[in-house]
């Protein structure tokens, strides 16, 4: 799944610990995007926990995949074959 | 193993942190926190918005305050007492992710109780307790020794978000809920933790200190930086900076460190107004800067440890340290001289003078922990500069931790420089304390970190897998880590090694749980044979299993030897546990040997043991409470062995120890009987069933079908008596069933058989009656249908002597229907002979015609009176003869046929048939047949 969570305030772009393949994209309205591959709905909670542990403040989070991807590939699939 | 206490609590996790009087004094927010009564205040924040600041601050008023009192008290006289009374004592506990296990969070709960109340009772975590058993019974004698201490107490809990186990938020709602009213809690938290708080709130008993009381105000900024930080500031930047940061405390005394350094404090305002990068990173970027090279390089590598002293820091940065003082040397630098003769202590003084975000954990300022935050971020920086460092700094960590007996901490170091073997090298040395302790969920963690193929290969591992499935208890999963550490131990370990010997106590401890007595009692001497001769704890486990499987055996000296041996072991070990385990499992012997004042002497000298310790609501002591019930049910003391079985029952109220609640269960039938009460028994017999089912236990073990059979045969319900005995597995209390039925069906010799030619029934109970106790009657009443009169006076006057000593009534009062004759005969006898033992047995007599007269009796009425039970009470047995006679009626044969099928007279034959009628009590030949039916004798 992957997610988009935006939170408060320029953080620092090389930042290594974060779960695997998250991108930090700094926003002109003080706001950093992560954004990236999350395995599940606990390293979500995990990464979450995290930044509440840096005192961050926490803006939105959301999924920039729909749930059911499966269903998207195959819509998409049908699509072409038109 | 030498006898091993449970690891000691860590002094630092539950010494309130020194209170602090430099920082600004939240005035607004202490007089909240002074004037609230309710039993929780919840302080719930983002990290660095002050709570624990705050609560030190609170600290330092109380013990002002205090001081101030007392003095004024001096000088005066007491009338200030009520007020310093008001003034609570604090316990203070700061948690870690490691206190996510029950037992442990509240052993350290205890400990931070027991700093501010010596005496209070701490004993907590027994080895092979229950996991939450044993957690209710302390927080209810925790709460109860708190209502009784009456001192004000405020318990503060640091850090409460780290908790994550749900029987731990269910241990503390209850004990907020039942707090007393001199008690208070006070969580910090990052997050609302999952207490039942709108509940409290709606009802007024929560007080909540939020982020947006704990921002300072523009005019706390302002005081913070120019009065405090002494910064030369304007209204007007300090208002800069508050809005920057939002009124956050760490925020603001970042930028206070950052702007002490900053040549033009100005500009660097404007600089950080202007910046769109986290006030975190932003200043923590300057005020590590700002820190000479060697105090940078300190706080990163530093970053790893949760909490450290001087020694520690020079461990792990030891490496880097000796690089510098090379290059010192080299340089000739006086400065690094400095630093050289004691840099790690030099460097944390100069950290903390700075207030670099390090917090003293103790007043003799021997350790440490950086702020959360600024570890946070610290640990960020590390992992982005020198990611490969990282191992060996933990590795470094792990060496000291470990050397220093720091053997929790050191775990946690070296599983994460993924030392995999030197953790797996110290879980071994660390998880019997652990273990003792009840932290069960501790050592599994442990275990549970290491990569499963280094565990498969470690015996002590997989031993201590084993060990703490024994302690959970899961049989499944001891059943399993025994049979995967056996071909291991094959492989690594000579056969008598100790490590053998722990498995072999496993296995002992598997092989009498599937019924395997001599199996299980030679595995425990093969035990004892390997283990360490100090190892206490070890060999009081394994002597009492001896103890068990010896006496199923049914080798009472063995048994006594082991038990007492068992004994020994845990006064040696101080092991309450062991001690309560090994002295009830005695009085149980004892109880089957029918010294049964022993049996009580033993029993009460443990809870009064328990009692004087405060720990006598711990379940394990309920297996003394049954051998208490079941004394007093031998007694017939009806109301002391109520008692008992309420104080079991309440004992094991979560559920643990079913066997002894099963042996509750089985005198409160035997309680129910003497009442007399139908109704109470059928539902206590289905009690019995429904727990034995749900046990799962192996079925040498469930004695219900014995229970119900026994009842049916007291009622003389001699046919259904069989069938239950059919179902019954053949154990030692079935088999005096078997006796009863055989006597009443009128095969005298049968019974007499199966009671002389069986091994004697340890541990069976029939209604909660040692059926040991029951052998002697029987014997009697089976030689007395015999037609061996004088066998059986003889064996019933040894029984009635043995039994009178002790005071033992219910054996020959469950027999009462039947042994009345034989006991009046000898009550006869006895007066006439002016015998002591007669008024013993007048008062047996006098009982018996009381129980017949109760309501049991008289609601089954008419169907008693007429029941083959009471019948054959009055009249003989036939004889085998008249057996045969029988059987030949029941074909319909008439008196010539009868004479000619057995080779007797037709005189003869008519002379049986009258006996027979007349024994039976019936007029004619039918009715002879259906009442040999209702008898059971056919």
């Amino acid at each position: 799944m992957r997610y988009c969570v935006r939170i408060r305030g320029h953080l620092d772009l090389e930042w290594s610990e974060w779960p695997g393949g998250l991108t930090i994209r700094h926003d002109p309205d003080g706001t950093s995007l992560l954004h990236g591959e999350v395995p599940d709905q606990a390293a979500l909670y995990g990464l979450i926990i995290r930044l509440r542990d840096l005192s961050l403040e926490l803006i939105a989070v959301t999924p920039s995949t729909p749930p059911r991807k499966r269903l998207r590939g195959r819509l998409r699939h049908s699509r072409t074959s038109i | 193993m030498p006898t091993p206490s449970p690891a000691p609590l860590l002094l630092s996790k539950i010494t309130p942190p020194p209170p602090r009087r430099e920082l600004l004094p939240r005035s607004r927010l202490l007089a909240l926190l002074a004037g609230w009564e309710h039993p929780l205040t919840l302080i719930a924040a983002a990290a660095g918005f002050g709570k624990s600041t705050l609560v030190r601050q609170w600290l330092f008023q109380i013990e002002n305050r205090e001081v101030r009192i007392e003095k004024a008290g001096q000088a005066t006289d007491h009338s200030s007492f009520s007020i310093l009374n008001s003034s609570p004592q604090v316990a203070w506990l700061s948690l870690d992710p490691d206190d996510n296990d029950p037992v442990r969070f509240w052993r350290y709960l205890l400990g931070a109780i027991e700093r501010v109340h010596p005496g209070l009772d701490a004993e907590i975590g027994a080895f092979f307790q229950g996991p939450e058993s044993g957690l209710e019974v302390i927080i209810t004698s925790l709460l109860n020794q708190l209502q009784q201490a009456g001192r004000p107490l405020a318990l503060v809990l640091d850090d409460y978000h780290v908790i994550e186990q749900a029987a731990i938020h269910r241990g503390l709602s209850y004990t907020i809920d039942h707090l007393p009213a001199h008690v208070r809690v006070v969580l910090l938290s990052r997050t609302d933790p999952p207490l039942p708080l709108s509940r409290w709130r709606a009802r007024g008993q929560l007080s909540e200190l939020r982020a947006a009381q704990l921002r300072f105000t523009p005019a706390e900024t302002h005081a913070f930086l120019v009065d405090l930080m002494g910064l030369d500031l304007a209204p007007d930047q300090t208002g800069v900076l508050d809005a920057r940061t939002e009124g956050w405390a760490a925020g603001l005394q970042l930028a206070a460190l950052s702007l002490r350094g900053q040549a033009d404090p100005a500009g660097f305002i404007t600089q950080f107004a202007a910046s769109h990068r986290t006030a975190l990173d932003y200043l923590i970027d300057e005020v590590v800067a700002q820190q000479p090279p060697t105090v940078q390089h300190f706080l990163l590598q530093t970053s790893i440890l949760d909490r450290m002293c001087a020694e520690l820091c020079g461990a792990v940065v030891e490496e880097e340290g000796r690089k510098m003082k090379d290059e010192a040397y080299t340089a000739g630098s006086d400065q690094a001289g400095t630093l050289i003769l004691h840099p790690s202590s030099f460097i944390l003084q100069q950290i903390e003078r700075q207030n670099l975000f390090l917090i003293p954990l103790d007043a003799e300022g021997v350790w440490y922990r950086y702020h959360h935050l600024f570890r946070a971020a610290l640990r960020q920086r590390l992992q982005r500069q020198v990611p490969t460092q990282i191992p060996a700094l933990h590795r470094r960590a792990a060496a000291w931790l470990a050397g220093a007996g720091l053997t929790a901490e050191a775990i946690d170091h070296a599983v994460a420089a993924g030392d995999h073997a030197v953790a797996a090298d110290l879980i071994e040395a660390a998880a019997w304390p652990a273990l003792l302790g009840g932290e069960t969920a501790t050592v599994q963690r442990w275990l549970d970190s290491l990569p499963a193929a280094l565990c498969s290969t470690r015996p002590g591992l997989l031993l201590w897998r084993a060990w703490s499935a024994l302690a959970l208890p899961d049989g499944p999963a001891l059943a399993r880590a025994v049979s995967e550490a056996e071909p291991v131990l094959a492989a690594h370990e000579p056969p008598d090694s100790p490590r053998w010997g722990e498995l072999l106590a496993l296995k002992g401890w598997l092989a009498r749980d599937s019924g395997m007595a001599a199996q299980s009692y030679e595995l425990s001497m093969q035990a004892l044979a390997r283990l360490a001769p100090d190892d206490s704890i070890l060999r009081g486990m394994v002597g009492v299993n001896a103890t068990l499987a010896a006496w199923a055996m049914g080798d009472y000296g063995l048994a006594r030897t082991q038990a007492e041996a068992a004994i020994a072991h845990a006064d040696r070990a101080q092991n309450s546990f062991l001690t309560a385990l090994s002295r009830s499992v005695y009085a149980q012997m004892l109880v089957d040997e029918g010294q049964i004042t022993q049996a009580e002497a033993h029993a009460r000298l443990v809870l009064e043991a328990a009692e004087a310790r405060g720990l006598a609501r711990w379940p394990i002591y309920a297996f003394c409470h049954v051998a208490l019930a079941e004394v007093a049910l031998l007694r017939n003391q009806t109301a002391i062995a109520r008692q008992h079985v309420e104080a079991t029952r309440t004992l094991l109220s979560s559920g643990v120890f079913k066997d002894a609640l099963t042996s509750a269960l089985q005198v409160q039938i035997g309680l129910a009987r003497a009442n007399g009460d139908p109704a109470a028994l059928e539902a206590l017999l289905v009690q019995l069933e429904q727990t034995q089912r749900a046990m799962g236990m192996p079925a040498v073990e469930q004695s219900w079908h014995v229970q119900r059979a026994w009842l049916a045969l007291l009622e003389g319900r001699a046919e259904q008596a069989a069938e239950q005995l059919d179902l019954a597995r053949v154990d030692s209390a079935a088999r005096m069933a078997r006796a009863l039925l055989l006597v009443i069906q009128g095969r005298p010799d049968a019974a007499l058989k199966l009671l002389d030619g069986q091994p004697q029934p340890r541990f069976a109970r029939l209604h909660g009656v040692a059926a040991t106790q029951l052998i002697a009657p029987l014997r009697a009443l089976a030689l007395s249908a015999g037609g061996q009169a004088a066998a059986a006076d003889q064996v019933l006057g040894a029984a009635l002597s043995r039994a009178a000593v002790e005071g033992m009534l219910r054996p020959f009062l469950d027999l009462g229907a039947h042994l009345a004759p034989l006991l009046e005969a000898q009550n006869v006898k006895r007066k006439a002979q002016n015998d002591p033992l007669a008024p013993f047995i007048q008062q047996l007599l006098t009982t018996i015609s009381s129980q017949r007269g109760t309501p049991a009796m008289t609601d089954l009425g008419e169907a008693v009176l007429r029941s083959p039970f009471y019948a054959l009470r009055l009249v003989e047995p036939l004889s085998p003869r008249e057996l045969e006679v029988l059987a030949l009626l029941v074909e319909g044969a008439t008196n010539p046929q009868i004479a000619a099928r057995l080779i007797i007279t037709e005189r003869t034959a008519k002379k049986h048939v009258t006996n027979i009628l007349g024994k039976l009590g019936v007029a004619n030949r039918t009715q002879a047949i259906t009442r040999a039916r209702e008898v059971g004798l056919l």
